[in-house]
């Protein structure tokens, strides 16, 4: 046990989150491009000490520095660099050397003798990324490579020690005004305390100092090195002698039984005095390897960070308390490409930032007017009095005011549509919006029909199927509204038309119907038929609210099932109640479509299988598009006739003779 | 346009055990649907009376929806329609005798709840969704456009 | 259900910091102002915690082979500090705890890290009720978001103690090792109130 090599913990650094933001203040205000490097101070504490911790705060730039209650200050120098480079390419081990030199100094001009606290110093290598408030940072601690130190005897602690208790070593602390390094030597039987100046070489004594270790270490802090190199440069006659060192532990209760004591062979300087000497005290990495540390601070200091963090708190919660398979990540990736900024456009742009998705990329042609900013709730009155603000921009704008950290666009372009056909002047812009059309749907992974008309909502509805992306569809009537999914074209498996699920039907998520299957008239230039009162959108306010609302439900509720787009719907024959409930996602049921009425204020949820002819998802519509691309387009806006020829549904033959018709009266 | 000679099918119907009709219903039905043997009894007199004369027609009731301000009424409401049609090929029909223009779109609820799926012919939608009394209830609504 | 008046909570927080001082454990008593509300406690404490250490790639690239000094093993804990602030909620009339924890390169520890850390020390039966209070608030006097315990459950809770002296000691003995804060059991012994505050420990959340 004896002649033991003795270990030493080297310090840890530990930084309040303070320092930095007093760095940043004082790099932005005072410091500027200045790199000299500046006086900082840290603390350490042996009073119910966690760890070998040098701490530094705010007050580290103090010029008069006080360190915190039952604490010890300690001198540092910060070396903050202004660039990265700087800071990579500064010379690691001749910095070292340059604040190692600083202490043989202060050893040799008789500072350290005078205030032993200068035993102990530290410096940081730094630098600071203000703008990414990331923080790169070096701590050390520099120590002479000195000889090896030996245990003499082993260890023992306060409580064992026969010759020192613990009240007249607390009495001697408690009496002496440097406490971090003393003596304790026995006069006349006491033991009292002297400061290291005082010493004059008397044997017999206790070198004490506090000891920031945690209580039940046996190895002594990296202060012990110090002191013993210390007592080696300063009192020759201890060479070669055994030194009793007491390091100081403070428990909670002010408790010093648990102090440790090592006996210590002081070795001779076997170095002449011009010989270099060496040093070393970088601090490792969180790896434990030499390197720097760095320190994001986007979470408590940028603001954008901050919101963030907020916003997806109340997602967390939810999914912590409530929904622990919610799946937010899926969400968050989510791309989604919203046809239509006006009432619904808004309304599912911001409920879609409410659930945390974060890409949403807008498409309208029109200019914010006057009437929109009460219903539109992205919108300005400002917005209106330029004449010039168009809604896709404004809209993508104004998302990221609300919160900064969503990836947003809009894009200014008409949504060409069937029967609106194309002049020659027209044919190369239109030929472009289609590109751009075709590339956002490719992009993006959920389609939002959110137009105004029912022909603008064709062409998506058509590039959704193709590109088998997620459509959710919502369209207004004066006081109902309708939300839905469209199918899938995703086939996963062999997916039959209705099947029996007890007592209910089940449609396959791939045979779920869209916007267009239910009618059999290609959307054409329905505004020509309608009034003033109809081309302006008459509706309810509440319509747009609840409809924008449940078509973010229903997509997140969506996203959550397995089967995603392929989710199946239900629907039951009769009204009556029946034994078999609807298979529910973590989000509840996942209807097909959302029909509701404010006049009455119910809601029904009929799921219905596609049209096989239906003018936008059959398969002869996709497989037309597949082969002729924009030519198939062009000729669908030249007619709407087109798309009800090629469906087939022109065709019906006249069937009115065999249908009977009867009053009321009749029978 | 068939008329009929109501009185005529109402005595007609008087002479006719109801568990015939149903039985017959049954029979007309087994093109794919057995769904409707599951079916209560056909309540109603009058429809009893109508499947008895026109086994190869389902009795329809056309309605326009409860709120619907846009679309006109029709002026009957009450068809009796080939059994073979399929919805979108009645929905065509639908449209034609409410003379709305061609773009105007619209949608058929059966019973106010289901939506009609157009590929469906409507001795499937029949046997699916008729109601006790013997009748296939189908209403009529703009379909919702704006944005 | 048990209430305080700011009056009651200014003087529990004196009284308790006369307490704190004598037994030198860190309280300090912050003012913002002469308003109500505007006077809290706060407290620093340094908690090891077995977080999962990320390992930061950029500082993996950053290392250099300088052969200076020995290694340490990697230590699979570590020590944050957290921060506690005891601030009056006007709105419910009760204390409120707020709490937030730093890593020992000032980051703050995130929010699933947070929720993990506290989560791990509610156990058992009580845990699902205390999720349940669990939140995030913006700090009213700090304006950042912190972590704290929601006080609508308070005045309920604290309700069940017996007459209390120091109703904050209450409090703080009551939600305080719920969140690692621990509450010298002198501050009870002074009361005179240990085995009421352990009873509602007991009971409060078994219900």
């Amino acid at each position: 046990m004896s002649e033991e090599i003795l270990q030493f913990l080297p310090f840890k650094s530990f930084v309040n989150s303070s320092f930095w933001h007093k760095l940043a203040e004082l790099k932005i205000d005072v410091l500027k491009l200045s790199d000299t490097p500046e006086t900082v101070h840290g603390f350490y504490s042996s009073f119910q000490a966690k760890s070998h911790l040098l701490e530094v705060d705010y007050s580290a730039f103090n010029s008069e520095f006080t360190p915190p209650k039952n604490c010890f200050p300690v001198q540092g120098t910060i070396y903050n660099k202004n660039t990265i480079e700087e800071f990579k390419n500064c010379n690691k081990v001749d910095l070292v050397n340059l604040e190692g030199q600083k202490f043989i100094e202060d050893l040799k001009n008789g500072k350290v003798l005078k205030d032993p606290w200068l035993l102990f110093r530290f410096f940081i290598l730094s630098f600071a990324d203000l703008k990414c408030h990331k923080y790169y940072y070096w701590f050390g601690f520099p120590c002479p490579m000195s000889p090896t130190f030996t245990k003499n005897t082993n260890t023992i602690s306060l409580k064992e020690c026969e010759e020192l208790s613990e009240d007249s070593v607390l009495e001697a602390f408690n009496g002496i005004p440097e406490k971090s390094f003393f003596v304790l030597t026995k006069t006349e039987g006491h033991w009292i305390g002297k400061a290291l100046a005082d010493y004059n070489g008397e044997p017999d004594v206790y070198f004490c100092f506090c000891d920031p270790v945690e209580v039940g270490l046996e190895q002594p802090s990296w202060l012990l090195r110090l002191y013993a190199y210390f007592l080696m440069k300063t009192y020759p006659a201890l060479h070669s002698k055994s030194v009793k060192f007491l390091g100081l532990r403070f428990s909670s209760t002010s408790d010093i039984s648990s102090s440790l004591i090592w006996n210590l062979v002081l070795p001779g300087d076997s170095k002449s005095p011009e010989e270099e000497i060496k040093f070393v005290g970088w601090e490792t990495n969180q790896n434990c390897k030499m390197g720097p540390r760095i320190a994001s601070m986007a979470d408590s200091m940028d603001p954008a960070k901050l919101a963030e963090n907020s916003v997806n708190l109340n997602l967390k919660l939810m999914k912590w308390r409530l929904l622990p398979d919610l799946n937010l990540d899926v969400i968050a990736q989510q791309k989604c490409l919203l046809f239509g900024a006006g009432t619904l456009g808004c309304g599912v742009a911001r409920n879609l930032l409410s659930w945390g998705f974060k890409n949403i990329t807008l498409v309208d042609s029109g200019k914010v007017s006057f009437s929109n900013p009460v219903r539109q709730s992205l919108y300005k009155h400002e917005d209106a009095l330029s004449g010039k603000q168009m809604k896709a921009t404004t809209a993508a704008d104004r998302l990221k005011e609300i919160n900064p950290s969503a990836v947003t666009k809009g894009y200014v372009m008409q949504i060409p549509m069937p029967g609106h056909a194309v002049g020659d002047s027209m044919r190369e812009t239109i030929t472009k919006d289609l590109e751009t059309i075709e590339e956002l749907v490719k992009n993006h992974d959920v389609i939002f029909l959110l137009t105004d008309s029912r022909e603008s909502r064709w062409l998506p509805t058509m590039l959704g199927a193709f590109y088998k992306k997620i459509v959710i569809n919502a369209a207004l009537g004066f006081d109902s509204y309708l939300v839905m999914r469209h199918g899938s074209s995703r086939k996963e498996n062999e997916a039959s038309g209705e099947t029996d699920y007890g007592d209910l039907k089940c449609v396959n998520g791939q045979n779920l119907a869209c916007y267009f299957c239910n009618d059999v008239t290609a959307p054409g230039d329905s505004m020509k038929d309608r009034t003033l009162d109809q081309q302006c959108t008459v509706t309810r306010p509440g319509v747009s609210n609840i409809a924008s609302s449940y078509a973010v439900e229903l997509l997140v509720a969506l996203l959550q099932h397995p089967l995603r787009e392929n989710a199946p719907a239900y629907f039951q024959l009769t009204e009556k109640k029946v034994k078999t409930s609807v298979p529910e996602g973590i989000l509840g049921i996942i209807p097909h479509s959302i029909r509701g009425m404010l006049c009455n204020y119910e809601n029904i949820l009929p799921a219905a299988m596609k049209f096989n002819q239906c003018v936008a998802c059959s398969e002869k519509v996709l497989a037309e598009f597949g082969q002729t691309h924009f030519e198939f387009l062009f000729k669908a806006f030249e007619s709407s006739k087109y798309l009800e020829d090629l469906t087939g549904i022109s065709q019906y033959e006249d069937l009115e003779n065999d249908i009977i018709e009867c009053s009321d009266s009749d029978f | 346009m068939i008329s009929i000679d109501s009185s005529y099918s109402y005595n007609k119907m008087k002479y006719t055990n109801r568990c015939d009709i149903n039985s017959n219903l049954t029979h007309f039905m087994t093109s794919g649907q057995k769904k409707l043997q599951d079916k209560e009894p056909i309540k109603s007199d009058e429809a009893c009376a109508i499947r008895v004369l026109y086994p190869t027609k389902v009795p329809v009731i056309v309605e326009r929806y409860n709120n619907e301000s846009d679309l006109p009424t029709l002026n009957k409401k009450k068809f009796l329609v080939p059994q073979e049609i399929t919805m979108s090929q009645f929905l065509t029909i639908i449209k034609k005798r409410l003379e709305i223009g061609p773009t105007k779109a619209l949608f058929l609820l059966i019973n106010s709840r289901t939506l009609a799926p157009l590929s469906k012919t409507l001795a499937e939608i029949y046997g699916e969704h008729r109601n006790t009394d013997g009748f296939l209830y189908i209403t009529y609504s703009s379909q919702e456009v704006f944005g | 259900m048990l209430t305080m008046t700011w009056e009651e909570f200014q003087k529990d927080c004196g009284e308790l910091m006369h307490l704190s001082n004598e037994f030198d454990d860190g309280w300090e008593l912050v003012s913002k102002g002469s308003d109500v509300g505007q006077v809290y406690l706060k407290k620093t404490e340094k908690v090891r915690e077995n977080l999962e250490v990320a390992i930061d790639m950029e500082e993996c690239l950053l290392e250099e082979p300088l052969d200076l000094s020995s290694e340490e093993p990697v230590q699979s804990d570590e020590l944050i500090t957290v921060e506690y602030h005891v601030v009056y909620s006007i709105s419910y009339q009760v204390p409120m705890l707020f709490f937030r924890g730093y890593r020992s390169n000032g980051a703050l520890i995130s929010l699933e890290e947070s929720w993990k850390l506290f989560n791990a020390t509610i156990k058992s039966y009580t845990r699902q009720e205390m999720l349940s209070i669990l939140t995030q608030m913006d700090h009213p006097h700090l304006f950042k978001p912190f972590l704290c315990l929601h006080p609508c459950k308070t005045a309920e809770i604290l309700g069940q103690t017996s007459d209390s002296q120091n109703k904050l000691v209450t409090f703080l003995s009551v939600f305080g090792p719920y969140v690692h804060l621990k509450l010298s059991a002198k501050y009870g012994m002074y009361f005179n109130e240990p085995e009421a505050v352990q009873n509602i420990r007991r009971d409060t959340f078994s219900r």
